[in-house]
């Protein structure tokens, strides 16, 4: 939730500055987002592989676990693309861009920006934001109405970090490994998303 | 984009040879929660310069918010679909016993 909001505001400070502050034209026309983007990649990669906890998960799980997150996925994509229809300007191929995030709203936003404008990778930005902070605070609820697994499917590929904490208080310790599980193969998962369904 | 898919590749080869380097891990994740910030910045400039974004930033907030409601709803119908047809023979006790716990005996 913190993390969420100290990006939040870095994005309002970048808007403001945009606004109000004269920049030069260095700044505004070098394609160095998209080699600070690369870098991110690389990082989050080299974290990702790193990872001891994240490989002991996949081991020890059978293969049926892979079902939860597909299901989040299928889940994400139908959702986000069946309500694009209340939305004309947004087409299906994009709304299922912007579903894909899985709430991984940081990569997913940088991507859709590159690859589709600042419109819709500020849609994605407060979209998968949304999907984090609903998470955080409707869990019990969500459990109460759809049963245990529903924070998991809420939360998206934030269910191994942020949101963990929360599923387990809420759904209980023996579906934080399932949580765990379900994130991690959802970040690993977004960008490959993101990129086919825009390319 | 494969670049990307590439890129990120090589970092997890890289990470999982790293692996047992923890100091290292910790450093990495604050260069990229700092490079997250830096982009997200960033991403704020170019939206500030642009002014469709600018002008439409309350029908951009609407489109998020039903966006962000289909593919929450879709996710948790799904999986909660997938959890009935497919585990439902993983019951509350079968889940602690994979877990190695200890399982209290009702009576």
């Amino acid at each position: 939730m913190k993390g969420s909001l100290t990006i939040l505001c870095c994005f309002i400070i970048g808007v403001m500055t945009g606004l109000f502050v004269k920049l030069p034209s260095f700044a505004t026309e070098s394609d160095l987002t998209l080699w600070v983007l690369y870098a991110l990649i690389f990082f989050v990669g080299i974290g990702i592989g790193g990872d001891t906890t994240t490989f002991a998960v996949l081991k020890k799980s059978n293969l049926r676990i892979f079902l939860i997150p597909a299901a989040v996925i299928v889940g994400s994509l139908a959702g986000a693309a069946s309500v694009s229809i209340f939305l004309s300007d947004i087409s299906v191929k994009d709304a299922m861009a912007i579903g894909s995030g899985l709430g991984y709203y940081s990569l997913s936003s940088i991507y859709i920006t590159e690859m589709r404008g600042e419109v819709l990778g500020t849609i994605a930005l407060l979209s998968n934001i949304m999907r984090e902070i609903f998470t955080l605070l409707a869990a019990p609820l969500l459990v109460t109405w759809f049963g245990r697994t529903a924070p998991i499917a809420s939360a998206g590929a934030t269910a191994m970090d942020t949101t963990l904490p929360i599923i387990t208080i809420n759904s209980g310790k023996e579906f934080s490994i399932i949580a765990l599980f379900s994130g991690v193969v959802l970040t690993i998962a977004v960008p490959i998303l993101v990129t086919f369904i825009l390319t | 984009m494969v670049e990307i898919l590439v890129i990120m590749g090589v970092g997890m080869v890289i990470g999982y040879l790293l692996r047992e380097k923890k100091a290292l891990f910790a450093a990495i994740d604050r260069i990229v929660m700092a490079v997250i910030f830096l982009l997200l910045f960033v991403l704020g400039v170019s939206v500030g310069l642009n002014e469709t974004v600018v002008e439409s930033i309350h029908i951009i907030g609407v489109k998020a918010v039903v966006l962000t409601a289909g593919a929450v709803g879709g996710s948790i119908l799904c999986c909660c679909l997938a959890w009935r047809l497919f585990f439902s023979d993983t019951t509350e006790v079968s889940i602690h016993d994979e877990m190695g716990e200890q399982v209290a005996h009702e009576g």
